[in-house]
């Protein structure tokens, strides 16, 4: 891993100790966790009553009610969660366009994994490229982070379609700039299958939102090198607003339809004081 | 190595180029790396139909720029508008010699013509002089654009000359017109050396090259019965030239017929007889030359006027010379009545009457020669030929003689001319055969020829009746009448009137004319008899000078490189404005 990837992620790690992982979500679960839990657990807080059902554990029958009843009835406790949180990191080639971009990346891995250790929740850092492969020491602090290459060329969504099993009930953030072609919704839906909370992270270098270069340019995408001879003039800038606005309406609706957060950010803007304003007006991220 | 009018100019026109270089090499195809060509694909382009031609766009501050520049060129150029109140008189000279008739319908007159109209139509309102450039110059009238009287210049230049004093035209003009003149010359051939380095001169020629023969010279002189006829024919062509001579009596009665062939630029004398009494003689040269002007020769009768002269010399040898000389002039009357000249060595002779002229010859008893040099009137008609180099001429000691000096020995009259009121001349010769040897050389009787012609040419009838094209045909009437009828050769009739009995013709048409009156009728002929206008070869087309030069240009038009400076500046302005709104 680079050198300075590692500094981008301490640089985030500094700026996330500010921040902590907004855990307003009803179906987080974890084992001996910190927070109660909407569900029945294993605390030793009682909750409630309730007829056994074949399968319960037997231990949790409350032998003085059948002793007066002559009814099995098994008593609830209060479940204690721990938060979880998936960071799934795009590996793209794409990430590293300029210094900015990838600094915004990684920095904001970084500021969700210090975020999360700030709201108790333990984290798992992963990076998606062919495949979703866990970041080695991805569950400790970012800074100690390896194996961390940004240089796939491929489309990342084919491996969001498939990927692998996540903690149940756990928070999935997904930090990439999206610039690739699937389908948002079977993406999203593969995504948040079993999450308590998903969240899409668009990061865009200011390049990417809005090409203000004009005249004749030759466009070279970074990841496949095909190019592509373009006049750059207020008709093409304008098109290609249009384009990605599209993009942008697409993922937002998808993140609709499966009850996820959907963020835009640009990178320049992201590095300036690392004061993310969506993320903190939609609660993924609070100010501690 | 290259000089430039306007460097400046030049510097902007180079910084145009570069402009358009600096923004070709901007506007090439920059390579920027982008994440993905995901949304670029609006404008992906099908791989069939093979590559598109992009039109080259260029952004505004390109053409700003390149308008600001064009204009600071412009305004380096330095264009001038023309002032309509400073507008300088327009002398034209035009070449009034027949060589401007060779070629028919495209002849240098006709395109002359064409050139002159146009230059008038667009002189505007200023000022036209015609300048009609003939054996002299003269002024043929004022005119601007809007008037009339072009016409009655291009009737006045017939091209009736056989030569055109171009040079003394211009010099008339310059005269005429002053310092703020420009003059305009149409000719058919090129302008002597130097003469364009002046500013104010264009001279237009409008010739072509032709070979031409014709004729160049001619009389013809009765023997006898007969009369034979000199013709100088000359060849101004690279080749061989066959032609035939025809002779007639003027109305189509064939008299001699003649095969010549001539050399390249030969010139050959050939002399033909014809019958006496033939009074007028026309001569055709077939050539098929474009130039038919010198191709025909109009000789008429020379009709010899005997001298009526009385001999009163007592010196025995002086006698015997003047006898010698008057006998062989051949002009000498039988008749002794009612002399026209006495020739007498009798110091106490009067004057007979007004009639006569009176020769006095003196000097018999001086015993002083003079071997020269001799101090001669070679205008006087009397000096017509002669030359006194190496003549010895014993006369008197005479130091004053009446009348006006002829020929001279230094402050010792040797033959003086003594004229009155009545038109009467008496010589007084000074002359001494025993000492001289005046008589032994041939200026002797050609001094006695000169006096006999001279006396002849005050006869009644032409003084010649042959004259040579611009010049004038003299004609001393028998009886003097006040108007006399002309008709030229092309059957143009005018009058004109005798003055101090005397008619003078100016012959400017080629052929016979007629002039009657009451006392009779006459007829002469006119020749062109030119070898410098038979000569077409040196014929061009072209135009040398102009008007254009700085001093004229500065005076007739305004600068108006403030106003491309000030649109220049607006440009520029403009561009700034551009770029500041870009910056936002």
């Amino acid at each position: 891993m680079r050198k300075e990837y590692r500094q981008y992620l301490t640089e985030g790690e500094t700026a996330g100790s500010g921040h902590r992982l907004g855990l307003n979500h009803e179906n987080l679960l974890g084992r001996l966790g910190m927070k109660s839990g909407h569900q029945s657990g294993i605390s030793l807080d009682f909750k409630d009553y309730r007829e056994y059902n074949p399968g319960d554990d037997l231990r949790h029958i409350d032998w003085h009610i059948y002793g007066r009843t002559d009814r099995l009835t098994v008593k609830l406790y209060r479940e204690e969660v721990y938060g979880h949180l998936e960071i799934l990191l795009d590996g793209s080639n794409s990430m590293v366009l300029n210094t900015a971009k990838t600094r915004a990346c990684l920095g904001l891995s970084g500021l969700f994994a210090s975020a999360a250790s700030n709201a108790k929740c333990t984290h798992q850092a992963w990076l998606v490229k062919n495949d979703v492969d866990k970041i080695a020491n991805g569950m400790v602090r970012p800074s100690l982070w390896d194996g961390i290459e940004l240089d796939y060329g491929g489309n990342p969504g084919q491996a969001l379609l498939h990927p692998p099993p996540f903690r149940r009930q756990g928070i999935r953030v997904l930090i990439s700039d999206l610039l690739w072609q699937c389908e948002p919704v079977s993406v999203l839906m593969s995504l948040s299958r079993n999450a308590a909370a998903t969240v899409v992270v668009q990061i865009l270098a200011q390049e990417d939102s809005d090409p203000l270069t004009s005249g004749n340019v030759k466009l070279r995408d970074v990841e496949t090198n095909e190019i592509l001879e373009v006049l750059l003039n207020d008709d093409t800038r304008t098109q290609y607003l249009k384009a990605l606005s599209s993009l942008q309406q697409d993922w937002y609706r998808a993140c609709q339809t499966v009850g996820a957060s959907f963020a835009i950010l640009i990178a320049e803007e992201v590095i300036k004081n690392w004061q993310i304003q969506d993320l903190q007006t939609s609660q993924v991220l609070e100010v501690v | 190595m290259l000089n430039f009018t306007y460097p400046l100019a030049f510097w902007g026109l180079i910084s145009i180029l570069a402009l358009i270089v600096f923004y070709f090499f901007r506007n090439r195809f920059q390579r920027k790396p982008v994440s993905s060509l995901l949304l670029w694909k609006f404008i992906a382009r099908p791989r069939e139909g093979g590559p598109r031609l992009n039109r080259l766009v260029m952004p505004l501050t390109f053409f700003l720029e390149l308008l600001a520049l064009i204009l600071i060129v412009m305004a380096a150029v330095d264009p001038r508008w023309h002032l309509i109140g400073n507008q300088r008189p327009l002398f034209v000279i035009l070449d009034n010699s027949t060589s401007m008739l060779a070629g028919g319908s495209h002849s240098p007159r006709e395109r002359a013509e064409k050139y002159f109209l146009q230059a008038v139509r667009k002189s505007g309102n200023r000022t036209v002089r015609c300048i009609i450039a003939g054996e002299e110059p003269r002024l043929s009238g004022t005119f601007s654009a809007s008037q009339n009287s072009v016409a009655e210049v291009l009737r006045q230049w017939q091209c009736g000359s056989r030569m055109a004093c171009l040079e003394e035209g211009v010099s008339l003009g310059l005269e005429s017109g002053g310092k703020d003149v420009d003059i305009m010359v149409l000719t058919d051939h090129a302008p002597p050396s130097g003469i364009t380095e002046n500013s104010r001169i264009k001279w237009l020629a409008f010739g072509k090259p032709f070979p031409n023969a014709g004729i160049t010279g001619g009389t013809r002189r009765s023997l006898r019965d007969k009369e034979k006829v000199f013709l100088q024919i000359t060849s101004f062509s690279q080749g061989q030239t066959r032609m035939k001579i025809i002779a007639d009596d003027g109305k189509n009665s064939e008299l001699a017929r003649q095969n010549i062939v001539l050399k390249p630029g030969e010139c050959k004398q050939t002399v033909f007889e014809i019958p006496s009494g033939i009074p007028m003689l026309h001569i055709w040269l077939k050539t098929g030359d474009n130039f038919e002007t010198d191709d025909h020769a109009y000789l008429a009768s020379e009709d010899t006027k005997p001298v009526r002269v009385l001999s009163k010399i007592s010196n025995a040898k002086l006698k015997q010379v003047f006898e010698k000389a008057l006998d062989a002039s051949g002009m000498r009357s039988n008749l002794k009545d009612n002399p026209q000249i006495l020739i007498t060595d009798q110091a106490g002779q009067g004057a007979i009457d007004d009639f006569t002229w009176n020769v006095r010859i003196s000097g018999q008893g001086s015993a002083r020669a003079y071997a020269g040099p001799f101090v001669c009137d070679m205008n006087h008609p009397l000096m017509t030929g002669t030359n006194l180099t190496s003549v010895i001429w014993g006369g008197g000691e005479q130091a004053a003689l009446p009348g006006i000096p002829v020929v001279t020995a230094g402050n010792v009259p040797l033959i003086t001319d003594q004229i009155f009121p009545s038109g009467r001349h008496d010589l007084n010769f000074v002359f001494n055969p025993s000492l001289s040897t005046l008589q032994n050389t041939p200026n002797f009787p050609v001094i006695v020829w000169n006096l006999l012609r001279w006396r002849a040419s005050e006869s009644p009838g032409f003084t010649e009746a042959n004259v040579r094209l611009g010049d004038q045909a003299v004609l001393i009437p028998e009886h003097e009448a006040d108007v006399y009828r002309v008709v030229s050769p092309k059957g143009r009739e005018s009058t004109a009137r005798t003055d101090g009995g005397r008619l003078a013709i100016q012959a400017d048409e080629t052929g016979f004319w007629r002039i009657s009156g009451r006392s009779g009728t006459y007829d002469f002929a006119c020749n062109l008899f030119s070898p410098g206008e038979s000569d077409l070869t040196g014929n061009v087309s072209g135009q040398w000078g102009s008007f254009a030069d700085p001093e004229t240009v500065k005076k007739k038009y305004a600068s108006t490189s403030w106003f491309w400076i000030l649109l220049s500046l607006a440009v520029l302005v403009g561009h700034l404005k551009v770029l500041a709104h870009r910056k936002g």
